[in-house]
């Protein structure tokens, strides 16, 4: 994966936790930069000697926005969610690889109903904004947040309200008022219109009730769109990734195991150890926390996104090796060697 | 007799080179002078914060020695302490720099492990910010001791059709059982085995093994496929952790037997 310098335009504050970066690439590398409302950047962000990756989805949509625009809400513990909320400031360069992801609007035709839950708002709003100023189409927007300060992008939202009257319906929910979404809030929104297009992006928790209730009311796969966020689930500050787009697109990866070659399946979200489990392949595997290296296998092929990689030395990352348990897939060309 | 002793082995900095001894102190925290020493790394997890050579393979290739190597086996205050008649039973080396240690670098330098130059050198070997830690006490993983017996290095080798180094398993008791095969280790769960004329410790449980037996302790270079057969055909686990029950001195060549 190759990165370029990004020149920080603007910095804005959009809750007490959440701050947005405007960025800017150098003229030639701009033609790299384009994207499509709902992708995502990855970043390189120094640590120590070295740096680690973390991934943050575009808040922009070229339509309205002349530059690009990332929003990093401050996870506990979490080493690329605060480095960006201390340590970057206008003027400041940072590495990025170029826009990545499927998480996209997929029909002019079909009205987009989106469920965003907290910072899960960050790549629903550049597809709402994308629908709002480049089709027809009356988005409706379901946000879920712990509280009224957390609501991120809430002037936003009402100037594109106001703009586009009639076009944007945004239910705000708001934990400490009404509690938890639950199944109930969920199915009354949607309100059985369900010849939609539904994207999701949110805390697991969220997007799992989002999704039972969405295949409860039989909505088919394909008409259901995720951006998953990976959180580290302890917190720990090592994760590469905190904040890995589950949606690659990728359908299927290649794995040596034990002398045979296997096309795998993939699932969405998953890491590769647990979609060739699913296949019922004997891949070797221990901790499932980065932490034992049973599972180093060595990438012969394509790009992967680590969610940690704990246990890996530079010298291994040099070398192709890479964690099954911990590693998602970013190419359609991946190919692990499970016996090197 | 279930063994003997073939060779006891301390690591006076942690995940580094170790060295062996034929007499040692056995306290209930550990082997005197076992991993006295440790180097912790902001880039660890919080849960195992420390620099070892599964980041930096290297890392076994830095010899650290004692300054004052006759010191540091046995607590200068070892037979007033055992004998008290309040069963302190908790020598304790009265000497506070004990355990000042030196370390030879891979390209045969020498510095003290407290000069600044000693961290200076390994930080383009880390990601993150080091820091030295010391305690008289032992900066152990999990519990004091680790007993790995030679038949299970032998058993491993002919598995893996590989010659493994039995340091690949940095085990304090190195044990040659009489009629045990390999991982009869495993069997003793449970039982508390003493060596030689005090010394009691209990086996605990098995050890959950990681990358780091996978890096041979001559060469640095690693082979993944050990540790993907002790997870297949071991369930992970290679050589045994103990606790100790009774404190005192052990020599190369003790007996090992049942203690009940």
């Amino acid at each position: 994966m190759d990165f370029y310098p990004l020149t920080i335009t603007g910095v804005v504050d959009e809750t007490a936790r959440a701050r947005s970066f405007r960025l800017s690439p150098a003229a030639g590398h701009a033609p790299l930069f384009a994207y499509k409302p709902g992708q995502f950047l990855t970043f390189r962000i120094p640590r120590g000697g070295g740096h680690v990756e973390r991934c943050y989805s575009l808040s922009s949509a070229p339509a309205c926005d002349a530059e690009l625009k990332v929003t990093v809400k401050r996870v506990a513990d979490g080493f690329g969610s605060n480095w960006f909320n201390d340590v970057p400031k206008p003027g400041d360069t940072v590495e990025a690889a170029p826009p990545s992801g499927r998480f996209v609007l997929r029909s002019r035709e079909r009205q987009p109903v989106l469920f965003a839950g907290g910072s899960g708002i960050t790549p629903v709003i550049s597809l709402i904004k994308q629908a709002l100023h480049e089709t027809s189409l009356a988005p409706r927007l379901f946000y879920a947040n712990t509280d009224v300060d957390q609501i991120i992008f809430r002037r936003e939202l009402d100037a594109l309200g106001a703009r586009f009257p009639g076009r944007l319906e945004c239910h705000h929910h708001v934990d400490a008022q009404s509690g938890l979404a639950d199944a109930g809030s969920v199915r009354d929104f949607i309100g059985g219109r369900l010849d939609c297009d539904f994207f999701i992006c949110g805390p697991a928790p969220f997007m799992a009730l989002t999704e039972d209730v969405l295949s409860g009311l039989g909505v088919g796969d394909r008409h259901v769109f995720i951006e998953r966020f990976t959180m580290p689930e302890d917190g720990e500050s090592d994760a590469d990734t905190e904040i890995a787009a589950g949606d690659s697109g990728v359908e299927s990866f290649r794995a040596t195991l034990d002398g045979e070659e296997h096309e795998v399946p993939y699932r969405a979200g998953e890491t590769l150890l647990r979609c060739m489990l699913s296949q019922g392949l004997d891949a070797v595997y221990s901790c499932e926390d980065a932490h034992c290296g049973s599972c180093m296998v060595i990438r012969k092929s394509g790009e992967v996104a680590m969610r940690k990689s704990t246990v890996l030395s530079k010298r291994d990352k040099e070398r192709g090796y890479i964690l099954l348990c911990q590693a998602v897939p970013r190419s359609a060309d991946v190919w692990v060697d499970c016996d090197a | 007799m279930l063994g003997k002793l073939e060779s006891i082995w301390r690591y006076p900095v942690k995940s580094m080179r170790g060295e062996e001894v034929d007499e040692i102190f056995v306290a209930f925290t550990g082997l005197m002078g076992d991993r006295v020493y440790a180097v912790s790394s902001t880039a660890a997890p919080k849960a195992f914060p420390w620099h070892t050579a599964r980041e930096q393979e290297d890392y076994v290739l830095y010899q650290a020695r004692f300054k004052e190597r006759d010191g540091t086996l046995k607590p200068d205050n070892m037979e007033e302490a055992m004998g008290h008649p309040a069963n302190i039973h908790a020598p304790f080396p009265t000497d506070p720099g004990a355990f000042a240690v030196e370390v030879q670098t891979p390209d045969g330098g020498v510095v003290d492990i407290e000069d600044p130059a000693f961290l200076e050198g390994l930080k383009d070997k880390s990601e993150g910010e080091l820091a030295l830690h010391h305690t008289q006490r032992n900066i152990v993983d999990c519990r004091p001791v680790t007993l790995f017996s030679l038949q299970t290095v032998d058993q491993l080798s002919e598995e893996t059709g590989t010659d493994i180094h039995k340091l690949q398993f940095r085990a304090n008791f190195y044990v040659d059982w009489n009629d045990g095969g390999g991982f009869y280790e495993d069997e003793l769960v449970g039982k508390t085995v003493k060596i030689g004329d005090t010394v009691e410790v209990m086996v605990v449980e098995r050890d959950p093994r990681c990358k780091f037996i996978t890096i041979h302790p001559e060469t640095a270079e690693t082979d993944p496929a050990l540790l993907r057969h002790v997870t297949r055909a071991h369930e992970g686990f290679a050589g045994v952790y103990a606790a100790v029950i009774k404190e005192g001195p052990v020599r190369k060549g003790d007996a090992l037997a049942l203690a009940d």
